[in-house]
């Protein structure tokens, strides 16, 4: 009997996966090479037919892609162009005829060189861009080494097995999640993807997200992942057990049937009503554009919370020209209207570009709408790319929100920094809408209490359940020595929620709930009952949450 | 010979999907074009080439172009540049 081992590394897509791991690196590549037989012509011939058959793959892959602007269809062209590239060819071909080298050994020298070469690029997001030259490199030396017409045959022999697997390999190819996921039970059933290689901006992570299939980079013990051995992951957290025991997988089960939803159409589909009558509405909480993909196809009426914080994951903070873009472009693309939370940064979090001192008690400290006086500049950068990517739209298409508000008076100032904001793009002379509406987070206890002196501020509220629940219950809920005290239906906490929606149907705001409590349809139908506006999850919970609160409102 | 000096604004720099759209660009043109970031340079014609020398925001490009076509495919360069700086970053509209 194996025990189990846990890893962590980093979380790239989310979602909760347990499966049999298949390696990328199964097909070893052959060279069945010989000097006395060398001849430069055949090496070149078969590097030809090794490219014909390459082409080929792109091109079945393509017929499955159907949205010509979908990432799949731009990362396809990606690798068409580079299959296409003729320097590779002259450079594989001069050392065939210098070295007198087969046609693998000479295009993995090329390859080699052209990696070692992107190793040293400063740039992040250049440098995830190694991973597509180091795909490519792979899919070609399988060409080779197999034969042309083989490697189409073998990768349609792999998906007709339809068992379903966790990839797992060095690098993990963008080709290998085009025409995967399990929309409408089509395609490749991968469960799951684990690599050494890769980071937030490689196409991977980005279609990973795309199309709900938990991914997990920076793994370096490869080595642990026997073809066949049972893995549980969740892409989330970064967790991995290898050869877990029953309990284990049944915790995993768990998760993943709490996320997973049943697959329902989403677009014959009725407007929902509050049980009193009022329009209702089901939003999504995303991180970042691609994500907005998974949430139209789930049927989101629009995003209730976007995560802005997660644009400033990165070494340098965005620039207001990218995050304007970021901005016009969610709210182009949403199916509703777009709620942009500014930067929710805590103490546990840490990010490179807001770096504070730990506080002695993150969950009290300084974070959230704390930090905006200590990075005044970051503050006013993102209210003027929101205003400026409302420009032109529709008033309430793009709309702001505050977190971790307790008092009026720091309404008041992220307020005022809003007007700055105005004056100075009106001087400017730049694009920016005049009006936008605000909104807060309660998710503090004494936000609740005073929602009257908010409610002559804002124009609507969201409810954030899991800091709410938190503060009202006094219990980390991941310090496993007290997550047993955790209560989502805790009295205490439903009294809470009973007097903020109260509060905010007195007052005349809508209010949303878009935290956890929200994801589980049987809490999502006793919030709907309690007469919230709506309710913004997880993309992928909507159409089991849609359903249950259908079959509520259909008595 | 036509020479172009541009510089990238775009947040995410000359990444994979633009850069495949220059490549095809020029490839459209019979005019040898060559370009140069500071000390690298590389054929504008190849993909590969291109994403080997990364090119990132604020680079200051340098390309020229030697051939029949040159003034159209400088010109070419020049339009597609401005749309690139005009762009969003990942995956902007077409």
């Amino acid at each position: 009997m194996t025990t189990p081992r846990f890893l962590l590394a980093v979380g790239a897509a989310p979602g909760v996966a347990v499966g049999r791991v298949r390696r990328t690196d199964e097909t070893s590549i052959s060279d069945n090479f010989s000097p006395e037989t060398f001849s430069a012509e055949s090496e070149k011939e078969l590097f030809r037919k090794g490219r014909a058959g390459c082409v080929r793959r792109l091109d079945a892959l393509a017929e499955k892609t159907t949205d010509p602007d979908s990432s799949e269809s731009e990362i396809l062209e990606v690798y068409r162009e580079l299959l296409d590239d003729e320097s590779v060819e002259e450079e594989t071909f001069v050392k065939i005829d210098s070295e007198k080298i087969s046609a693998a050994k000479a295009l993995a020298s090329v390859f080699d060189e052209l990696l070692a070469a992107m190793d040293v690029l400063d740039d992040d997001y250049a440098r995830s861009r190694r991973n597509d030259i180091a795909a490519l490199e792979e899919m070609f030396l399988r060409a080779l080494g197999e034969g042309a017409d083989s490697v189409e045959k073998k990768k349609n022999a792999e998906d007709s097995e339809g068992n379903p697997f966790l990839l797992v390999g060095r690098i993990v190819s963008p080709l290998d999640l085009i025409g995967a996921g399990n929309e409408n039970g089509k395609g490749r059933p991968l469960l799951g993807v684990i690599s050494e290689e890769g980071g937030p901006t490689s196409h991977v992570a980005i279609l990973a997200r795309a199309k709900g299939i938990p991914a997990i980079f920076g793994v370096s013990e490869l080595d642990a992942f026997r073809a066949g051995a049972q893995v549980a992951m969740d892409g989330e957290t970064g967790e991995i057990v290898l050869d877990p025991t029953p309990e284990i997988i049944a915790r995993f089960e768990v998760k993943r049937e709490s996320l997973e939803s049943p697959q329902i159409e989403p677009a014959p589909r009725t407007p929902l009503q509050t049980p009193d009558g009022r329009p209702f509405f089901l939003w999504a909480n995303i991180a970042d554009v691609a994500e907005m993909e998974s949430a139209r196809r789930f049927g989101a009426d629009g995003i209730g919370l976007f995560r802005s914080e997660f644009l400033y994951y990165v070494e340098k903070p965005p620039a207001e020209e990218e995050q304007t873009a970021i901005y016009r472009r969610l709210r182009e693309r949403a199916k509703g209207p777009v709620v942009v939370r500014t930067f929710d940064v805590g103490g546990d979090k840490p990010v490179p570009a807001i770096s504070v001192p730990p506080s002695p008690n993150p969950a009290l400290g300084l974070r959230g709408g704390r930090l905006y006086d200590l990075f005044p500049d970051l503050f006013l950068t993102q209210l003027r790319a929101i205003l400026r990517g409302a420009a032109d739209g529709k008033f309430g298409d793009l709309k702001v929100m505050f977190p971790m508000i307790i008092s009026s008076e720091e309404v008041r100032r992220f307020l005022a920094v809003l007007d700055v904001a105005r004056c100075q793009l009106k001087n400017e002379g730049y694009r920016f809408a005049k009006r936008i509406p605000v909104g807060v987070m309660i998710e503090t206890p004494a936000a609740v209490f005073i929602m009257d002196e908010l409610a002559e501020m804002v124009d609507f509220f969201s409810l954030g359940t899991n800091d709410l629940a938190q503060y009202a219950l006094a219990v980390d809920r991941f310090d496993p020595r007290v997550a047993g005290l955790y209560d989502p239906n805790h009295p205490a906490l439903w009294r809470l929620l009973e007097t903020a929606v109260a509060s905010a149907r007195r007052l005349g705001r809508p209010i949303s709930v878009c935290g956890e409590l929200a994801s589980d349809p049987d809490t999502a139908a006793r919030l709907y009952r309690l007469g919230v506006d709506s309710l913004s999850v997880e993309a992928s919970r909507i159409p089991a949450i849609r359903a249950r609160i259908e079959t509520l409102a259909g008595r | 010979m036509e020479n172009l000096t541009v510089a990238v604004k775009n947040p995410t720099g000359l990444h994979a999907r633009p850069a495949t759209e220059l490549v095809r660009i020029l490839k459209g043109f019979t005019a040898e074009a060559t370009l140069a970031k500071g000390k690298k340079s590389a054929n504008p014609k190849s993909l590969v080439k291109l994403l080997q020398i990364g090119i990132v925001e604020g680079d200051i490009l340098d390309l020229t172009f030697d051939g029949s076509d040159e003034t159209a495919a400088r010109d070419a360069a020049e339009a597609f540049f401005h749309r690139l700086n005009e762009e969003t970053g990942e995956g902007g509209k077409k």
